[in-house]
C-alpha cells in the first residue's frame, strides 16, 4: 500500500517505505479516514485517546492524515493562529499544530500529548464536515432512546456530561462532542469518538439516530421543559458550534446549517435536578 | 445634510417564522429584529435618513406616534453598532 503526502516545509511527507511504522483506516460518521502513525508511540496514544475508533478495512476513498508527535508544550489556551500556506492552511497553538490540504483531501497531524490530538483531531473534523457542508460538531452530550437522539447542551458546567451520565443505561451517543448530519431532509447523529469521559460503544455501528429534540440545560430544583422559538434557537446555537477561525464563506454555512437544523427539529430550554425523571418530560 | 445609511452588503437577511433576523459573516453574529425593526431593515436595501424611514414608518403603521423619529434614530445606532449598516456615499 502506498500513500502519498505532499505537504511544504516541515511536513514534506511522501511516505510508503519505513518513514511511516502502520497505518488504519477508519470511520467517524460517513467519513472515511486512513490514518498512517509515524511512530508506535503515535499510534498507542491514537489508540488510548480514542479507544471507540476501531480499525476499518479499505482505504479508498478516505481522508488521508498522518499523525505525529513531539510537538510543542502543554495545552495553555485555546488560542489558535491561522496561516494560509501554499497549497492548505496551518493551524497552530501551543501543543498541536494542524495543517490541511485545501483540497480537504489530506492533512497533518502533530502534537504533543493525548489532549492536544483529540482537539486537533476535533478542529480537523469540523474543518472537514463544514467545507462538505455535511453537517457540525455540536458542544453537546447526546443520548438514545426509542430509536431517536436527544441532544444536551448548554454553557460551560450546565450539565452537559451530567445529563449523559443520568441517562445511563440509555447509549450515549456522546458526552462531549455530537457530531450531527444536516439535510434538508432531516437531522440525525452519529456516535462520537470525542469524548470526555463516557467511553462507550454503544451504538457504534448502527449508523445514525433521528435527532428528536436540541435541550438547552439549566441545573435546577424542579424539572421544566419549555419550547423555545426557531428564531430563539438559531441565536441560542452558534455558540455551540466547534470551530475555530471561520472565514466568511464557512460563518455563512455554519448558520444555514443551524437554520436547516432549527427548521426540523424543536428547540428547549430543559431545567433539571440530578436525577433521571427529566427523562419523563423528553420521551 | 441628514445622515444617510444603508444595508453593509455582505450581511444577510435571514427569516425563520416570519422572525427576521440579520447574519453578520464576519463578526459570526446574529441579531433578532421586531417586526418594525424588520420593516425598517427591508427599507435599507437602499439609502435613508431618519426622516425617510420615519415617514415610511408612519405610513406603514397606523398609531405610531411623535416618538418615531427617535425610535428609528436609536434603531439605527443600534445597527451601526452591530455593523450591519454603513453611511451611504452619493
Amino acid at each position: 500500500m502506498h500513500f502519498m503526502f505532499v505537504l511544504e516545509n516541515d511536513y514534506n511527507y511522501v511516505t510508503g517505505g519505513s518513514d511511516v511504522e502502520s497505518s488504519q483506516a477508519c470511520i467517524i460518521g460517513e467519513h472515511m479516514f486512513c490514518i498512517s502513525f509515524e511512530t508506535e508511540s503515535v499510534k498507542r496514544l491514537f489508540r488510548h485517546t480514542f479507544p471507540t475508533v476501531l480499525p476499518g478495512s479499505g482505504c479508498e476513498p478516505a481522508f488521508r492524515l498522518l499523525l505525529k508527535e513531539g510537538y510543542g508544550r502543554p495545552f495553555t489556551d485555546y488560542r489558535i493562529d491561522k496561516f494560509a500556506v501554499d497549497g492548505g492552511f496551518r493551524y497552530l497553538r501551543t501543543d498541536y499544530a494542524l495543517e490541511v490540504r485545501a483540497n480537504y483531501q489530506s492533512a497533518v497531524i502533530h502534537v504533543h500529548d493525548s489532549l492536544a490530538l483529540k482537539h486537533a483531531f476535533m478542529h480537523l473534523y469540523s474543518l472537514l464536515i463544514v467545507h462538505e457542508r455535511w453537517g457540525l460538531l455540536l458542544h453537546s452530550s447526546c443520548v438514545a432512546e426509542n430509536g431517536k437522539a436527544y441532544l444536551f447542551t448548554g454553557h460551560s458546567g450546565a450539565g452537559k456530561s451530567t445529563a449523559a451520565a443520568l441517562s445511563l443505561p440509555r447509549s450515549v451517543i456522546a458526552d462531549e462532542a455530537a457530531i450531527v448530519r444536516i439535510r434538508p431532509s432531516g437531522v440525525s447523529v452519529f456516535h462520537s469518538p470525542f469524548r470526555s469521559e463516557l467511553q462507550s460503544m454503544d451504538g457504534k455501528g448502527t449508523g445514525s439516530w433521528p435527532l428528536g429534540g436540541v435541550h438547552l440545560l439549566h441545573q435546577a430544583q424542579r424539572n421544566r421543559l419549555q419550547l423555545l422559538s426557531k428564531s430563539e434557537g438559531l441565536l441560542r446555537l452558534p455558540d455551540k458550534v466547534f470551530f475555530w477561525n471561520p472565514s466568511v464563506d464557512e460563518s455563512r454555512a455554519i448558520i444555514h446549517l443551524l437554520k436547516q437544523a432549527v427548521e426540523l427539529v424543536p428547540l428547549y430550554e430543559l431545567h433539571f435536578r440530578k436525577d433521571p425523571e427529566f427523562w419523563e418530560l423528553i420521551s | 445634510m441628514m445622515h444617510r445609511y444603508v444595508k453593509k452588503q455582505s450581511c444577510e437577511t435571514i427569516i425563520l417564522d416570519d422572525e427576521i433576523m440579520v447574519l453578520h459573516p464576519e463578526r459570526f453574529t446574529i441579531t433578532k429584529l421586531s417586526p418594525v425593526g424588520g420593516f425598517c431593515w427591508s427599507l435599507l436595501a437602499s439609502a435613508h435618513s431618519i426622516d425617510t424611514l420615519s415617514a415610511a414608518v408612519r405610513e406603514q403603521y397606523e398609531g405610531a406616534d411623535h416618538s418615531v423619529e427617535e425610535d428609528v434614530s436609536d434603531f439605527l445606532n443600534r445597527l451601526l453598532e452591530c455593523e450591519l449598516i454603513e453611511a451611504a456615499h452619493g
